[in-house]
């Protein structure tokens, strides 16, 4: 009894010992940071006193991921960015500035701020066209079901101008990254800026052709297989109107006569174009540059890339994009099976045709609870 | 009353607790008092005394306490129902347990009890919320997409040493263990584990036939495991939502562990005096305390999710008065009580505060008891008044208030006795909570009726019978909101051992 007393007393008193830590001084939503924002692309007017091209009075954006909430500053007459009132957090800052309706200049860095940061750090923007083929709805997650049914998958493009655009030669991507990479973007040893992609699928035609227009704010389907899935599942939904097919030889995928393909151009995929349910990313390239081997990687040149879409339903995932292609995440919160989708949303409500695209995916995609193919739905942000 | 119609006379109340839906508050031990409108102050009985082990909790006044050796055993039925609720309390519960509880003096020196304890507690249609304590236990909770029913169930055991070494001075000891599995049945699932431990070192020391003097630390440790996973049959993700403080949430579709460690102790000294005609007892006490909760998220590798930490002071007053110079049959009772606690949490690897609460209280209650002994009446009646201030900086959320609760409780009870071995019971209780308005609290009146009895078997075995009937209304809203609930608890106390 006396062993069971001192041993009891022991554990106790350790307890005892152990239930304490100091209260910090500093709280939260003070963190302070400040900037600089250099254009690079010789786009934006030279400031006589520095010699720099700086981005005056401009917005930069700063999201959070742990939080998912976003905080908008404007850079003053010098190109400084003064931030205040933030959550201590991870940040991706970025920058999206149109220049004309086809080209804009962008920047992004990723960034820990939390306290007072005085020291000035830096966002150089680059400038690059604007696309006007965009990936407009993704749906991926499969239909609710409880057999693991998710072959109703499709990805929807969008001509986001008033002018005829073409699809000849494009190429539509799974992205892909390795564990000892930051991103699946990537200096290849030619010295050049590449996306890392598992698989690649080809509109039919050159790059630069104009066999397959779309025509202004058109809609196009591509399904991975064009057939009405609810008679496989009858929550899943209709893709026999779908314009285009993902289709690979190599596998035995079903290619519907009636429908043209969108095919499969690397020898190693053996697979049809399947893509995470809840947590991957897509990009669509111009094709003009094809798709560079090394060894058996695959990967696209970052200037052909029109558009690409980081989606995560948990935005802790590790990102196969960055700020270069995507600065945020679509689908936040769609869970596998659940028959919901990820579509771009309309921000200027007096123009409902022009559909939001400033390279971050959080800002410019919403949660449909339905797949809208072919037309565009009401999407929740 | 011959063996047969005592087994009869059981049976019925066993009967009767079970089926009875409703239920009361919480369990407790003194159903004498809780059946007479837990008349607390002014109501002497052998398990209500102002001393260091009735009021104190000091498992080293045990010996003192209670010299006989006895056997406990309860049945507990209580259920609720109604719409007058936090949003993320159950909308009614039904809870079933049985406790067995006994006490052995080993020696004159030594005294040991055994508790063993299983209970089932349903909490019915609680919506999102799944953590254990959603209100009171720090900012960091996760919540699922669903209302449904939790169904939480376990086992409790606990004992207590109390021994004296040296004359006048006694050390003591105890320790509990609780495990509980919480699981809710519709998607998304969640199971909830839960381990209690907790345990008390204390001492007391007698200053003379009057005055009692004591020290305990009560250190616990609680876990709280809580598991989400994807549906087998449908493969359908967990949606869980994750809150730091107000407003500010994650949403992931992934499955999920949380863990939440809490860690924590309650140092405190007390005293109680008895005068020498027995006329006038005083019980005081003060205490601090501390307790930290550190919340980790993660399957296979851990993360840490936050940390939050409450400390404070607590101080009792209670004084019971014979007013022997008017009457030797009345009684006045009066008590203070002081609560002050402050909490914050902050960030999972830097050292930045989330949010700060503070919350201080006084109550007052005070009241009389008179003992009609030529009829065997015993009647009573105590107020309570409660002023309280509360403010919560949630600089995450950006949400911050400054509110005050006051609150009003009369109590009423009454005790027949029809003769030696039988008593009945009744009290009432009405309790109003004012609301805050900055907080846009219910205004609500909490109504509870009690009834009790006793019947005394040859001062072997006493059996305590008590139904509990409580209703909360709030007439202030759209459509008026209820709640209602009910408690049978049977009690026999055996003498025999």
């Amino acid at each position: 009894m006396k062993k069971i007393i001192i041993w009891l007393t022991v554990f106790l008193i350790t307890f005892f010992i152990m239930s304490c830590e100091d209260k910090p001084n500093d709280v939260d939503r003070t963190a302070k940071a400040k900037f600089i924002v250099i254009d690079t692309s010789g786009t934006l007017d030279i400031d006589q006193k520095t010699n720099l091209r700086l981005f005056k009075n401009g917005t930069v954006t700063f999201f959070s991921r742990d939080y998912g909430e976003s905080f908008k500053f404007k850079t003053d007459e010098n190109g400084i960015l003064y931030a205040d009132g933030l959550l201590a957090s991870h940040y991706t800052i970025s920058v999206n500035h149109q220049i004309s309706e086809a080209f804009s200049v962008f920047g992004s860095k990723e960034k820990d701020i939390y306290g007072s940061q005085n020291e000035v750090d830096t966002i150089y923007l680059r400038g690059m066209p604007s696309s006007a083929v965009i990936i407009n709805e993704i749906y991926a997650a499969g239909p609710v079901n409880n057999v693991y049914y998710m072959f109703d998958l499709f990805v929807e493009l969008y001509n986001n101008s008033d002018e005829v655009q073409y699809l000849d030669g494009n190429i539509i991507c799974r992205c892909s990254k390795k564990d000892n990479e930051p991103s699946g973007i990537i200096t290849a040893s030619d010295g050049n800026t590449y996306v890392r992609v598992i698989y690649a699928f080809q509109f039919p035609g050159t790059p630069g052709g104009k066999q397959y227009p779309i025509q202004p704010y058109e809609f196009v389907v591509v399904a991975g297989d064009a057939v009405d899935h609810r008679q496989a599942v009858s929550t899943s939904i209709d893709l026999s109107n779908a314009q285009w097919e993902f289709y690979n030889k190599q596998s035995t995928d079903i290619d519907v006569p009636n429908v043209p393909n969108v095919e499969n151009i690397l020898s190693k995929t053996t697979t049809d174009f399947l893509i995470g349910l809840t947590n991957d990313a897509v990009i669509i390239s111009s094709g003009k540059k094809g798709v560079r081997m090394e060894g058996t990687d695959a990967m696209i040149d970052l200037s052909t890339v029109l558009d690409g879409v980081q989606y995560m339903s948990n935005p802790i995932f590790t990102r196969k994009l960055d700020g270069r292609v995507d600065a945020g995440t679509a689908g936040i919160g769609i869970p596998s099976y659940s028959g919901k989708s990820m579509e771009r949303v309309v921000l200027d409500k007096s123009n409902p045709k022009k559909h939001s695209d400033t390279n971050n995916s959080t800002v410019d995609f919403g949660v449909n609870d339905k797949p809208t193919p072919g037309y565009q739905g009401n999407p929740i942000q | 009353m011959c063996y047969t119609d005592i087994k009869n006379f059981l049976k019925v109340i066993i009967i009767i607790c079970f089926l009875i839906i409703n239920n009361s508050s919480l369990f407790s031990q003194i159903n004498r008092i809780e059946s007479m409108g837990n008349l607390f102050l002014v109501i002497e009985d052998e398990d209500n005394n102002l001393n260091l082990y009735d009021r104190g909790g000091n498992s080293a006044f045990l010996l003192i306490d209670e010299p006989k050796d006895w056997l406990k055993i309860n049945l507990l039925s209580n259920s609720g129902n109604g719409s007058l609720h936090k949003t993320y309390e159950p909308a009614g519960k039904n809870n079933y347990s049985i406790h067995f509880e006994a006490l052995k003096n080993i020696d004159e020196n030594q005294t040991f009890k055994g508790i063993i304890d299983y209970y089932d507690y349903k909490r019915k249609d609680v919506y999102r919320a799944i953590q254990t304590n959603i209100y009171g236990s720090g900012p960091f909770f996760i919540a699922d997409s669903t209302t449904g029913t939790i169904d939480f169930y376990g086992p409790k055991i606990a004992f207590e040493y109390n021994i004296s070494f040296i004359k006048d001075l006694y050390l003591g000891l105890n320790f509990s263990y609780g495990g509980e599995k919480g699981i809710k049945k519709i998607y998304s699932k969640p199971e909830i584990t839960n381990r209690y431990i907790s345990g008390q070192i204390s001492m007391v020391y007698q200053l003379n036939e009057n005055i009692f003097i004591g020290a305990k630390l009560d250190p616990f440790y609680n876990y709280e495991k809580i598991e989400l996973v994807k549906d087998p049959d449908s493969g359908t993700d967990p949606i869980t939502f994750k809150y730091r403080g107000f407003k500010i949430f994650r949403k992931s579709s992934d499955d999920y562990t949380r863990h939440n460690r809490n860690k924590g102790f309650d140092v405190g000294a007390q005293s109680s005096y008895k005068s020498q005609d027995q006329s006038l007892q005083i019980f005081i006490s003060g205490s601090y305390f501390r307790q930290g909760i550190e919340y980790q998220d993660g399957t296979r590798d851990i993360d840490k999710e936050g940390y939050w930490q409450e400390e404070g002071y607590k101080g009792t007053l209670e004084t019971r008065y014979r007013l022997d110079f008017l009457d030797k049959n009345l009684l006045f009772g009066f008590g203070l009580y002081y609560r002050n606690f402050e909490s914050w949490s902050k960030h999972p690897q830097l050292p930045i505060i989330f949010s700060e609460n503070k919350y201080n209280s006084l109550e007052i209650g005070t009241g009389f008891s008179y003992n009609f002994t030529d009829i065997g009446l015993l009647l009573g009646i105590e107020y309570h008044k409660t002023i309280c201030d509360s403010s919560l900086n949630d600089y995450l959320g950006n949400y911050n208030f400054d509110g005050s609760h006051p609150k009003d409780e009369i109590r009423i009870g009454a005790e027949y006795k029809i003769n030696n071995n039988l008593w009945l019971r009744l009290g009432y209780i009405r309790f109003s909570n004012n609301p805050d308005n900055q907080l846009n609290e219910f205004k609500f009146n909490h109504n509870l009726y009690s009834f009790g009895a006793s019947y005394l078997i040859e001062n072997y075995v006493k059996i305590d019978f008590l139904l509990n009937y409580g209703k909360k209304e709030s007439k202030n809203l759209t459509p008026d909101l209820t709640y209602k609930e009910t408690s049978a608890l049977l009690f026999a106390k055996f003498f025999v051992f």
